[in-house]
């Protein structure tokens, strides 16, 4: 009995060892990317840049906060080259942490306006969302419509469904509103807005259109590019609750509509920098930038790319025009602002 | 002395003491009873010997080997102690024969069969040999126990009440044949029981424990 | 010294190494706990603690009342009333316990929300009402229905112990039915039926997945809310001591209920009498199984089915089998390790007879009791500790190692199972060993065989039924846990229980049923085996 135990032991050992060999070794033209996208259109645009470039790409998925932590618990071990995250809070939040460095690249500046860049170009953003106001056309006219600071008036009283404070979209809004506003203004903008919620924050984004839908509330508060899933989906459901509903664009004669972006950096310990430069040059290039528009729903960042016909014919609008740097500065003060003022 | 057993004393908590300064000697070949009521500890004696459990402070030795004093204290497979239990203990997942021969891995394949034959002839139970347990009467079940604990030649046979899980009617037949059977070995044996008559009938010496 | 000499043995050794390994992480978490409160933690306690221990309470509360009801009334229909199918009933009763509460979340949320099924199945009849699951009452109605089989099967076994001598006499006493159910089989059944509850809400409370889904701000989530969303190890730290002192109130209060009486069953009882139901009876009876069945695990099982068909999804893409794969590879490797602990601990503790010994079983075996979340970050920073520890050792083998060599690697992951299965495991081990008692194995001792021989002569063989319901427990556990696997998998590693989860995050319902279905069947398949194993001559159910 004994023999048998010590073979047991000694094979694990042996192919525990050879495993971390074989997780070790690495082939130069290799990166790894910690995303948080999980889209095939993806994978499509890094098989593409394999065949120009011959670097392979090997991607690790999980969510954002979890590759952040992952990350910070990795150190200097990391396999990571790139990290691409959705939400520009998020990655000032990496930013914070050191996880990124910075990376000097003229196609960059060129391809990705620099509002859309962090300010030390620690991240760059490659796709654009925008957080608008859904509405049903039977129960509200646009002529009803304004701002995002006219949701905190009365007459919107229980009729306001958006998703809870811990999700990261709503504290960037929040964040964006802060750097325009002011704290004090934006407190006082929530108090009202809270007590205009038709429900509790509950749901994901699709499950705010649906609530509208439903005859909940009138307005949701949400991103795009849910309402481009959403008219893209399987259920055909879904395609109806998409086309029934509209969307409209706050903030056109003010401040402009708040846009997020999904977007990528070079981590801190990455072996292989030049590589990762080209990968995420290659993203903000117009082939790359054409795949993101058009099979994904997301607003090209890059100038010259066209958005989607879906997307163009929801109308051209103006953005905010304020730099994404300034949501991760102001994100915690959101959160805080979030909770006092009792947005579940 | 061929058993020697000086000051043992044990407890299962520091409150109830079950066994304090207890001696004995027996020679060789000898029979003894220990008597008394139930719960006198007279079990854990038994259990002291086999190394079932350990003991505070004494000394036991068996055939000139030290089994427990300060310095030792042998693991219960090392003693070559036989014991039968109160409820015989035969595994219920092995035949009789299978029974018989678990404590005979030393021997080779044809002793082991002829040890097992031999000890099945002397408890008069052959024709049982494929049984299981659950298949023999309560007289039976305990000649096997007594097999069992017999084949692997032990220095000494220890049996806790042994007629306590028969029946009356059976007792008087059985106690004349395990005394035959003890003897016929001539290993030294001591047994637990609270019963003076079956003491006296078969014990050389009766020891009073309280 | 001398007293070890004899009895240190394998099991020992193996029962200390144990007990070391799970003390460290937990100690290590507590100590923790003594830094100075920052500012995170600050705006925790100010603004969202009240929401947290409220939320939690409530959600116990309500899924302790509703599985209670649920399980109890189901079990004691098919112990004392004698109807058609009641065999097969009384089998699929245990079935809910195949679906993971996460998995009937997704399909109830979906089925439920505007474009659901159920919801246009009710616009069509012309009920324009929104069912709201997504909210704490929807958590506890998911919790109660997929839980309720651990009150169920307890209980069950409880009412089986009822003697019919008893309920005659209190008829001869002129006890109404409802005097006899209220002072006969309501305290007689109480152990079980509190014991049940118990299970049901140390799930619950372990369950990341349903309040995750649903936004319920109970304690997981705020654990998990704490350390990924407000980037602060220590606010989850300190959430999760407080789950922990909440664990430790409902064990007490649990001991408290049941009492300290133990009743003894009058022996060779004649069996029950079944009642035969009228026809009315009959109808309910039907109604309220049949329903419960439905809810707890036909109608999400078979929603998934449909969703299959309406996205062609391809059932076995090369993803999906590395998937199964992954999920059957560890979870048999850890139940494997968990049984082999646990068959060691039991024998430690079963010969044991110092209130040290027994104390080192019970704290060895505490895990179950802990909640997922926590044993995920105590064990994280564990293992990174360790690493930096090792560092040396991985240099001797390869001069440029990295350091975190465990952590986030299968060996974590394995580590955090047992941790958490040990005690089911243990228990189920330890409950056979109890019914053979010790002698034969102690009988094997005086035959001059060694502690090792013996086990696997006697004990293994003697107990083999109840190794066997031992691996299918846990084995069933394993696969379906989840906030474990998440946290703490290597990258890209996937088992059926997270690709679901991701699946259903990323808003893909209809692609989550696939694998989620593909569980189903891999837990159905064992507990089916396992209610159907013959013990003896009698059969379990």
């Amino acid at each position: 009995m004994k023999k048998i135990f010590s073979f047991v032991l000694l094979v694990s050992i042996v192919t525990l060892l050879s495993g971390c060999a074989l997780g070790s070794s690495s082939s130069d033209h290799v990166i790894t990317i910690y995303s948080d996208r999980h889209y095939d259109t993806d994978q499509a645009i890094y098989d593409t840049f394999e065949a120009e470039t011959g670097i392979a790409v090997n991607v690790v998925k999980a969510s954002a906060d979890e590759l952040i932590n992952r990350l910070q618990t990795e150190g200097e071990d990391t396999e990571a080259d790139l990290l691409m995250i959705a939400d520009a809070g998020r990655l000032h939040k990496a930013k914070e942490a050191g996880l990124f460095q910075a990376v000097s690249s003229d196609t960059l500046v060129t391809n990705i306006p620099d509002n859309y860049r962090d300010s030390d170009n620690l991240w760059f953003g490659l796709t654009k969302r925008a957080r608008v106001l859904v509405y049903h056309p039977d129960r509200v006219s646009v002529s009803e419509l304004s701002t995002y600071e006219d949701l905190a008036d009365p007459k919107w009283e229980g009729r306001i469904v958006v998703r809870s404070s811990a999700n990261i979209y709503n504290q960037s809004l929040v964040a964006s509103l802060i750097e325009l506003n002011g704290e004090e203004p934006v407190e006082t903008w929530i108090s009202h807005l809270t007590s205009n919620f038709a429900r509790d924050p509950e749901g994901n984004d699709r499950d705010q259109a649906k609530a509208v839908m439903a005859g909940e509330a009138d307005i949701a508060i949400m991103n795009t590019y849910y309402m481009g899933k959403m008219a893209n989906s399987a259920d055909s459901y879904e395609v109806d609750v998409a086309n029934d509903l509209a969307i409209f664009f706050p903030n056109q004669d003010t401040t402009g509509t708040h846009i997020n972006v999904s977007g990528a950096g070079v981590t801190a310990y990455s072996d292989n920098v030049e590589d990762a430069i080209a990968l995420i040059e290659y993203l903000s290039g117009e082939a790359a930038q054409f795949e993101f528009a058009n099979a994904n729903y997301e607003y090209p960042v890059n100038p010259a790319v066209e958005p989607s016909e879906l997307l163009q014919s929801w109308g051209s609008f103006t953005e905010q025009q304020i730099s994404l740097t300034q949501l991760g500065l102001h994100s915690n003060a959101a959160a805080i602002i979030m909770d006092e003022q009792g947005w579940k | 002395m061929f058993v020697d057993i000086q000051s043992l004393s044990f407890d299962y908590d520091k409150h109830t003491k079950v066994l304090t300064e207890f001696s004995l000697l027996i020679k060789k070949g000898d029979i003894v009873a220990l008597i008394g009521r139930s719960g006198s500890g007279k079990s854990t004696v038994l259990r002291l010997i086999t190394g079932l459990e350990t003991p505070i402070k004494g000394r036991i030795t068996v055939n000139n080997k030290v089994f427990f004093d300060k310095h030792t204290n042998l693991p219960p497979e090392k003693r070559n102690v036989g014991m039968v239990f109160q409820d015989f203990a035969l595994f219920p997942h092995m035949t009789v024969k299978k029974n018989v021969a678990y404590g005979l891995d030393h021997l080779s394949k044809q002793k082991k069969a002829a040890r097992v034959n031999e000890l099945l002839e002397l408890v008069g139970l052959s024709h049982k040999e494929k049984n299981y347990p659950h298949q023999l009467s309560g007289g039976e079940k305990q000649r096997i126990a007594l097999a069992r604990a017999l084949a692997p030649k032990p220095d000494m046979i220890l049996l806790d009440e042994p007629f306590s899980n028969l029946d009356t009617e059976l007792k008087d037949a059985i106690r004349d044949q395990l005394k035959a059977i003890i003897k016929q070995t001539g290993v030294t044996c001591i047994f637990v029981t609270h019963d003076l008559k079956d003491a006296k009938q078969i014990a050389d010496k009766v020891i009073n424990h309280t | 010294m001398k007293k070890w000499s004899a009895k240190f043995s394998i099991f020992t050794a193996l029962t200390l190494i144990t007990t070391v390994l799970v003390l460290l992480p937990f100690s290590n978490l507590f100590f923790n706990l003594f830094n100075k409160a920052n500012d995170v933690w600050i705006h925790i306690r100010t603004f969202l603690l009240f929401d947290y221990i409220k939320n939690t309470v409530l959600l116990l509360v309500l899924t302790g009342i509703f599985s209670g009801l649920i399980g109890f009334f189901s079990a004691y229909v098919v112990t004392f009333y004698e109807f058609k199918y009641k065999k097969l009933l009384s089998w699929l009763l245990i079935l809910p316990l195949a679906l993971p509460s996460y998995i009937a979340a997704f399909i109830y949320a979906d089925m439920f929300s505007y474009t659901g099924s159920f919801a246009r199945l009710l616009r069509a009849v012309g009920i324009h009402h929104n069912f709201d699951m997504m909210s704490l009452l929807g958590a506890a109605v998911i919790f109660s229905f997929t839980l309720y089989p651990y009150v169920y099967m307890l209980v069950k076994a409880g009412l089986k112990k009822h003697n019919q001598t008893l309920t005659d006499s209190a008829k001869l006493l002129k006890a109404s039915p409802f005097k006899r159910f209220r002072t006969l089989t309501l305290p007689l059944s109480r152990p079980a039926l509190i014991g049940g509850i118990l299970l049901v809400l140390l799930e619950t409370l372990n369950d990341y997945g349903v309040v995750r889904y649903f936004g319920v701000r109970v304690f997981s989530y705020a654990i998990f809310d704490a350390w990924f969303r407000l980037g602060d190890l220590s606010s989850a730290i300190r959430l999760s001591a407080i789950v922990v002192i909440f664990v430790f109130i409902i064990v007490i209060i649990e001991k408290a209920f049941r009492g300290k009486k133990s009743y003894n069953i009058l022996k060779g009882h004649k069996p029950l009498r079944l009642k035969h139901p009228t026809k009315t009876g009959r109808i309910i009876i039907y109604f309220f199984l049949i329903s419960i069945l439905l809810i707890g695990f036909f109608i999400p099982t078979i929603e998934m089915i449909f969703n299959l068909f309406t996205i062609n999804f391809t059932l076995f893409s090369v993803d999906l089998i590395y998937t199964i794969l992954n999920t059957l590879i560890i979870s048999i490797t850890a139940t494997l390790i968990i049984i082999v602990i646990a068959l060691a601990i039991a024998n430690f503790g079963r010969f044991a007879k110092s209130k040290l010994a027994k104390g080192i079983v019970k704290l060895t075996t505490l895990g179950y009791s802990i909640p997922g979340a926590v044993i995920a970050v105590s064990v994280l920073l564990f293992f990174t500790k360790v690493d930096g520890f090792l560092y040396p050792l991985y240099e001797l083998f390869d001069k440029d190692t990295k350091t975190l060599v465990l952590t986030t690697s299968l060996v974590m992951l394995t580590f955090a199972y047992v941790l958490r299965f040990l005690t089911i495991g243990f228990n189920t081990i330890d409950a056979s060993y109890e019914k053979i008692g010790t002698t034969y194995t102690e009988a094997s001792y005086t035959l001059q065989k060694s502690k090792l021989k013996t086990l696997f002569l006697v004990d293994i063989p003697l107990i083999k039924s109840g190794l066997i319901a031992a691996f299918i427990i846990v084995f069933i556990d394993i696969v379906k846990e989840l906030p474990l696997t998440l946290i703490l998998r290597p990258s890209n590693y996937n088992t059926l229980a997270t690709t679901v989860f991701i699946y259903a995050r990323d808003e893909m319902i209809q692609e989550a049923s696939a694998p989620a279905l593909i569980l189903i069947i891999i837990t159905v398949i064992p507990i089916y085996i396992l209610t159907h194993q013959k013990r003896g001559k009698n059969h379990v159910r």
